[in-house]
């Protein structure tokens, strides 16, 4: 579960964080947020392949239910 | 041209959307409840226009960035109108729920949800007529975000079509060759297009057509498979399709990073301007090659595997009695074949005409090698597309579990592999093995027998003619001539000619100007409709602001009145009723 909150925070510490960047900082930057959410989704997707389903549940509202995100 | 990282005001906001599209584009795999899901699909139509308009200067950017930005929202239209058909009968918003309400309800409904929903990830993937926003956007985005665009982005509507072939019970038959006539048309038409491009990126983009009806008519074999109850035929036809999208995310991208490799180099991707690339770009060149060998569907790289998982499932439906399935399985095993032989034909003209010979213009004093730290991530594309050439068998392993899900059982996929593709794919990689190694030993013993003379160089000879220039080489446009002659009927080609007098005659001009049918009928003749319909009602834009305070009155009273106008229509019809 903290992978999956990571990786929903990962854009918005980029929000946060690139603009106050220069040029070469804002490449490495976006490079950086994007190297973590992949490892984080690959982590998921590579354990959905060797047959492990992962299901996780974010609280939502009355009208929508809960958010379920699931890799099989 | 001002370079990627020169133009510091749109760096922010691109490298802030770069990392939200990826951030969206994965959340949109995982998500199971159809409200999430918009949300992140509408975070994927946004951002993507966001980093399409980059370089914003430019009007036809612009125009291609709104154009997607149109036809992104016309795919939420039809995705949300499936989503709320659901929901309203369901009270749940959860994915479970489609699959509970479609078996619920007669096959022909369950058919009516599935197409909004086909219809709806159509547009994204870029299945032919929903494609037209693909040839616009590619070409005005940075060439690392075309990359993705092919190589992820259109993805994302193949994958929501077959999630929702997981989730809307229906007659799979029919939604097969429904998908396959549909991706014949695309792979076709896509392939067509390109073949006639002047500008690389939108001959690459056309190509992403081709690739999705290729894609297509692996799906599409597959739900015929799972409908008529051949597992064979569904496991082939599905490891096909995906393998496909995988291959091509591989060689689009990296012929995409290459074409911006071109572009960064010489400043125009007019291929008629370009020539002779490979002498100054022998990295870039090489890397294009391989990926335009991939995509051409021949071994030993990745394409023509998953080429040939489809075709091996067209020859296993081949076997099937009925006349039915024997036409399709005919035409399409054609097509196919129509589809990969044009793809070979263009990317020899497109490697030909842009590497190969001499420059057709003057090209840039700084027109030279990218930095390696820039090849870098392309070599890794590389690898990959020779290793799954040369490893087959251990990739198609992988997709036995996704395969599973759409035929039922997990083990299935072996029996139905070992049946046909596996026994087959064997030999492939084997004689992929030779090949490479034969290419190779050629290569070495060539340097070793060439390193004992000595090579000295000079202008190619005329046959005695002196002025020659490197206008005088083939052309792209003249290349594929014979091929413009033939599809003619189906291709739309502006000519401008400016006829040639006198005795001594001054300076001829020739251009030819390629145009989509479809986009000409579906939306230009519409739009043009709209406007002469539109143009009538001028007179009310007349500039003064009592007329403008009139109308926004009448819209108040308008509002107001409907719901009283319905009322007392619905009360009228219950006395009509009562009577």
């Amino acid at each position: 579960m903290n992978l999956v909150i990571a990786f929903i925070l990962v854009p918005f510490a980029g929000m946060l964080l690139i603009p106050f960047l220069k040029v070469n900082g804002k490449g490495i930057a976006a490079f950086v947020l994007l190297a973590i959410n992949a490892l984080i989704s690959s982590y998921f997707a590579i354990q959905s392949l060797l047959g492990d389903a992962i299901v996780f549940t974010l609280p939502g509202s009355f009208i929508t239910g809960d958010f379920t995100a699931c890799f099989t | 041209m001002k370079a990627y990282r020169q133009q510091r005001n749109n760096l922010t906001l691109h490298s802030i959307t770069f990392v939200v599209q990826h951030a969206a584009m994965i959340s949109v795999c995982v998500i199971q409840n159809s409200f999430a899901f918009l949300i992140a699909w509408e975070m994927i139509a946004l951002t993507s226009f966001l980093v399409i308009i980059f370089e914003h200067e430019h009007i036809a950017t612009i125009k291609a960035g709104i154009n997607y930005l149109i036809q992104a929202h016309f795919s939420i239209l039809f995705l949300m109108i499936g989503f709320i058909w659901v929901a309203s009968k369901t009270g749940s918003y959860d994915f479970e729920a489609i699959t509970s309400y479609s078996a619920s309800i007669p096959v022909s409904a369950s058919f009516m949800l599935f197409m909004f929903f086909f219809i709806g990830f159509a547009i994204k993937a870029g299945f032919v007529p929903f494609h037209t926003w693909l040839p616009y956007a590619h070409p005005a985005a940075p060439s690392h975000v075309s990359g993705i665009m092919s190589g992820v982005i259109i993805k994302i509507g193949i994958f929501g079509i077959l999630r929702m072939l997981l989730l809307v019970k229906t007659d799979f038959t029919s939604v097969g060759y429904l998908i396959l006539i549909v991706s014949l048309i695309s792979g076709l038409y896509g392939v067509m297009l390109a073949i006639i491009q002047h500008n690389l990126k939108k001959l690459l983009a056309y190509h992403s057509i081709e690739n999705i009806g290729i894609i297509g008519i692996g799906i599409g074999i597959g739900c015929i498979g799972t409908g008529t109850g051949n597992q064979v035929l569904a496991a082939l036809g599905f490891a096909g399709a995906l393998l496909h999208t995988l291959n091509h995310a591989l060689f689009k991208s990296l012929l995409f990073y290459t074409a911006g490799n071109v572009y960064q180099a010489t400043h125009t991707m007019d291929i008629e301007k370009l020539g002779g690339l490979i002498k100054r770009m022998p990295q870039t060149a090489v890397l294009f090659l391989i990926a335009a060998i991939a995509i051409s569907g021949i071994p030993p790289f990745n394409g023509f595997v998953s080429e040939f998982i489809i075709y091996t499932g067209l020859y296993n439906w081949l076997s099937d009695a009925s006349l039915l399935s024997l036409l399709a399985a005919i035409f399409s095993t054609m097509g196919l074949a129509l589809i990969g032989g044009l793809a070979m034909m263009c990317f020899t003209k497109a490697f030909g005409v842009v590497f190969l010979g001499t420059a057709r213009c003057e090209l840039p004093s700084s027109c030279k090698e990218v930095p390696f730290l820039q090849l870098f991530p392309m070599y890794i594309l590389a690898v990959f597309i020779v290793l799954i050439g040369l490893f087959p068998v251990s990739f198609i392993s992988l997709l036995s579990q996704p395969v599973s899900l759409f035929i039922g059982t997990g083990s299935l996929m072996f029996n139905a592999s070992q049946l046909n593709a596996l026994n087959a794919i064997q030999p492939v990689s084997w004689a992929s093995w030779i090949l490479i190694l034969l290419v190779i030993s050629i290569f070495l013993v060539r340097r070793f027998v060439m390193s004992r003379h000595k090579i000295s160089t000079g202008p190619t000879w005329g046959c005695g003619y002196v002025a020659s220039t490197p206008k005088i080489q083939y052309t792209a446009s003249s290349f594929v001539r014979t091929y413009s002659k033939l599809f003619a009927p189906f291709l739309l080609i502006g000519k401008h000619e400016e006829e040639i007098h006198g005795i001594i005659p001054s300076e001829g001009k020739y251009h030819t100007h390629p145009y989509d049918e479809v986009e000409k009928w579906l939306i230009d003749s519409p739009l043009k409709l709209n406007k002469s319909f539109m143009g009538r009602f001028l007179f009310l834009n007349n500039g003064k602001l009592q007329f403008y305070i009139l109308y926004g009155v009448l819209f108040i009273l308008a509002v107001l009145s409907i719901p009283l106008i319905y009322q007392n229509i619905y009360s009228f019809i219950g006395f009509l009723k009562q009577l």
